[in-house]
């Protein structure tokens, strides 16, 4: 009897790994010709309109370009990884390919990792090429180039941020059985989370009059999103933060996206190990992911056919909920069979439905009660540190004195908020164009920080108020503390009258530094003594450009600083303008 | 030496197989026989490590088999529909067998290159079924594993290569040991080729016992008579199926060999023998007995 044992010895998964990253090359390498000629081939474009002499005294700021080169080339990278595990593990789609695969001698591991690497080596390459190619044309010459500094890390963040993704569309094959599936998988999980945050936003801020409610938080429960929303903002030079109040990234969501790929990875690995390879070619192949996906599609589409056929996004109207109820059922009975391929688990897919629903009510009924306790939280004096007052101008009060006086005036919205039905809120024709925002920013002594912004409309005495803010030190160190350099100022004067607003009446020309000075002190001192019967809301408004330019709304009362002004004022501003 | 011990493999609440209990030893040709969807397939499967089981416990050599590459590679398994990558043809996929399996043995796979009378360099896509059945065949062989699961083995094959590849199997157990386990419908070609043999039914094991042993007490008798009797003659032994052609009869009887063989001669045949029963035939009637026969299908 001859021996079988080889003097060779074999690797198995390394032999498979090889041969996997073998048969991809040819994928691998399209996607990054094509990826190449966008970037850096559109940068190597604009470096070389720059070195033809079109802007033959300025170079060309590469890292304006930073921004699209990083996240282009990982979303490019992305989708190829996508693309080679599609290819990779179709012997999970497919029972004959499977059984080929799950023969091998290897574990289930060994299996896993021969497959995926590959893929998110290829991902990696096409990346690395291609932001390779951008970091070379910053040695071009008419180039100003990217600090390097900037250039590694933003490359380590995109390592980063094409490693947990990755590991997150890898759960996705793990856990289906047939490419369409997977697909849905993906957009759902991706998507639904997103738009189910984003329709509890615009509850609340149907319910909740001034609370501004943060879209900023629904990238955290997209990973896509959060990887480049934040990339974007990272290499973003030009515009500051592309996106409002999306942090640029920070060692927390560093810490976070590795924690994040980490457990993708090891879900991968658990998974994988206990997926029954007799589930290729079915959808699903475990149990919980239908149920989850067929609850977010019925939470989702449910809402979705709740504002179509109600016509309207009012949580609180009952039609509005019939026709939820209606749409979620029938989008479980939908996804469940599109996911079971026929009409066979139906109780199920009803089941899902009436729990989707529940799910929903309760979130919505969460949400407005956390908006409704917003909407009537009016922050104590006490506990305010300080509070920045925007309406037309932006003044920022920390005296207890006149902290208070902010929250008189919040109170007063708060407590008018009743009166105004739930449209009329958002109502803007209900406004004159000349009524801006009230905008409210509490900085708590606790650090935390509240925010409301109200139309001026629900404000009760809108005059008084605001008299009484104008009269603050704190407004009137927007006069005082402007030292004015010039010889000259320029100065627009508008006339208001009391009751009928702005007048047609303008005065505008140049004073000098001290007639300014003189006139803001006769201005003070009318404004002082001047109550409300005098006083129009439009004169809350001093358009300080500068130490060179003033503005101001006078009240037609205040005959002091009106006398002063045609007095003195020049109507000569060639001077000023040169 | 493969053990199973009650195994239990079930799809979705239909049990596939149940409570099985056999030995598969070293150095046999192991026919796996029974009716569509008595799970054959599942059970090779399950002794591949392609599956794994629900309850019980497979082991081979001592070793369970699922997630166990040191067990795995002494095994290859071969489906009904076996797989080829895309565009690949016998060259390249004898590489890629060799990488995952260190007893694959260049030297026979040379050999195997000419005995089959395909072209290795030609795509496997673009061959016929019987010639892909082939290439499939070659790189099974070549592996040199010491258990050969094949599915269908037969499927597809002329009658020459029939003939080869029972030689080939013969062959690679008498110098290498290998252990083969051939799951088939074709009873005429296990019955030429197999030690043993278990009949599966509806997922339970029906029997598993070597090919002499099979027939058990299953007789077939070939006579002849004189002048036609009536069969009420034939009182006494338990004919499960006759046949008449002429004077010649052919009937399948169950009971003591010497028995039947007594009663027979009372009748004063012209000749009467004792044949072995055909596999085909200890099928039928085994079937008949689980209730899955001809009469109970048409109704």
């Amino acid at each position: 009897m001859t021996s079988r044992t080889s003097s060779v010895k074999s690797y198995p998964a390394l032999s498979l790994f090889k041969t996997t990253l073998k048969k991809q090359t040819a994928a691998t390498l399209l996607v990054t010709a094509f990826s190449l000629l966008i970037c850096p081939g559109t940068t190597i474009r604009e470096a070389l309109w720059y070195l033809t002499n079109l802007y033959p005294e300025e170079k060309f700021q590469i890292s304006e370009h930073l921004q699209f080169a990083s996240v282009f080339s990982l979303g490019l990278s992305v989708a190829l990884v996508f693309l080679l595990y599609l290819i990779n593990f179709n012997f999970l789609f497919s029972k004959k390919t499977g059984d080929l695969f799950h023969s091998l001698p290897l574990t289930r591991n060994e299996l896993l990792f021969s497959r995926a690497l590959p893929a998110y080596i290829g991902g990696l390459f096409t990346m690395t090429l291609s932001f390779l190619g951008f970091c070379a044309a910053n040695l071009m010459p008419a180039v100003e180039p990217a600090k390097a500094g900037l250039l590694v890390t933003t490359y380590l963040l995109m390592v980063l941020f094409l490693t947990a993704l990755s590991a997150f569309l890898l759960l996705f094959f793990v856990c289906s059985g047939g490419i369409f599936d997977t697909i849905i998988a993906i957009l759902v999980v991706s998507g639904a989370p997103a738009a189910i945050g984003a329709i509890l936003n615009s509850v609340a801020e149907n319910v909740a009059t001034g609370v501004i409610v943060k879209s900023n938080w629904l990238i955290y429960v997209c990973p896509f999103a959060f990887a480049f929303f934040k990339l974007a903002s990272y290499t973003d030079d030009y515009h500051g933060n592309i996106i409002e109040d999306i942090e640029k990234v920070t060692i927390w969501s560093v810490l976070g996206t590795l924690l994040f790929a980490v457990i993708c990875i090891v879900l991968c690995i658990r998974l994988f190990k206990i997926r029954k390879s007799e589930t290729a070619g079915s959808a699903y192949s475990f149990k919980f992911l239908p149920f989850i996906l067929g609850l977010l599609v019925s939470m989702v589409g449910g809402y979705v056919i709740g504002i179509i056929f109600s016509g309207d996004i009012d949580s609180l109207n009952p039609l509005f909920w019939i026709f939820f109820t209606v749409g979620a059922i029938l989008c479980a009975v939908a996804f469940g069979a599109i996911s079971t391929r026929g009409f066979k688990k139906v109780p199920r897919s009803l089941l899902n439905g009436g729990i989707a629903v529940a799910i929903m009510i309760a979130l919505t009924t969460g949400t407005t009660v956390t908006a409704t306790i917003a909407e009537s939280k009016v922050p104590k004096a006490e506990n305010i540190k300080s509070v920045e007052v925007g309406y037309n101008e932006t003044a920022v009060f920390d005296d207890i004195e006149e902290i208070k006086i902010v929250v008189d005036i919040h109170k007063s919205i708060v407590d008018n908020i009743g009166g105004w039905g739930p449209y009329e809120h958002n109502d803007y024709s209900s406004f004159s164009h000349n009524f801006g925002d009230f905008r409210l920013k509490y900085t708590m002594k606790n650090g935390t920080v509240i925010e409301r912004d109200y139309y001026m409309a629900l404000i009760q005495n809108k005059s008084t108020q605001l008299l009484k803010l104008m009269k603050t030190e704190e407004f009137f160190a927007k006069f005082s503390d402007i030292t004015f350099t010039d010889a000259e100022v320029n100065f627009d004067a508008y006339f208001v009258n009391k009751e009928s607003g702005i007048t047609k009446e303008e005065l505008r020309g140049v004073l000098t530094a001290s007639e300014t000075e003189e006139f803001i002190a006769i201005f003070k001192s009318e404004l002082m003594k001047a109550d409300d019967s005098v006083f129009n809301e439009e004169c809350y408004d001093v358009n300080l450009v500068s130490e060179k330019y003033y503005g101001l709304y006078l009240p037609l009362s205040f005959t002091k600083s009106i006398n002063y002004l045609e007095n003195h004022i020049s109507e000569d501003n060639t001077e000023f303008y040169k | 030496m493969i053990k199973v011990f009650n195994l239990t493999k079930e799809f979705e609440k239909h049990k596939a197989l149940d409570n099985l209990n056999f030995e598969i030893l070293d150095g046999c040709i192991y026919g796996l026989v029974g009716s569509n969807g008595s799970g054959k397939s599942t059970l090779l499967r399950l002794l591949s490590g392609v599956y794994y089981a629900d309850s019980g416990n497979i082991s081979v050599d001592g070793y369970a088999v699922f997630n166990n590459p040191e067990v795995k590679s002494n095994i290859f398994y071969l489906p009904d529909t076996p797989y080829f990558f895309k565009n690949a043809n016998i060259k390249e996929m004898a590489k890629f067998y060799e990488g995952m399996y260190p007893t694959f043995d260049r030297e026979r796979f040379k050999y195997l290159t000419e005995v089959f009378p395909i072209n290795i360099s030609d795509k496997i896509d673009n061959m016929s079924k019987g010639m892909q059945r082939q290439a499939a065949l070659m790189l099974a062989l070549s592996t040199n594993p010491k258990y050969l699961l094949l599915d269908e083995a037969f499927d597809g094959l002329d009658p020459v290569m029939r003939k080869v590849l029972k030689s080939l199997l013969i062959d690679g157990i008498e110098k290498t040991g290998m252990t083969a386990i051939i799951a088939s419908h074709n009873l005429r070609e296990l019955e030429d080729l197999c030690d043993h043999i278990s009949l599966l039914h509806s997922g339970k094991l029906v029997f598993s016992k070597s090919l002499e042993n099979v027939c058990g007490s299953i007789h077939k008798v070939q006579a002849a008579f004189k002048s036609l009797q009536p069969e009420i003659k034939f009182e006494g032994l338990d004919i499960l199926k006759c046949e008449r052609t002429g004077s010649l009869m052919q009937m399948v009887i169950s009971g003591d060999k010497d028995d039947i063989m007594e009663k027979i001669n009372s009748l004063n045949p012209i000749f009467a023998e004792i044949l072995q029963p055909t596999l085909e035939e200890v099928f039928i009637y085994e079937m008949e007995e689980q209730g899955y026969d001809v009469k109970n299908i048409l109704g």
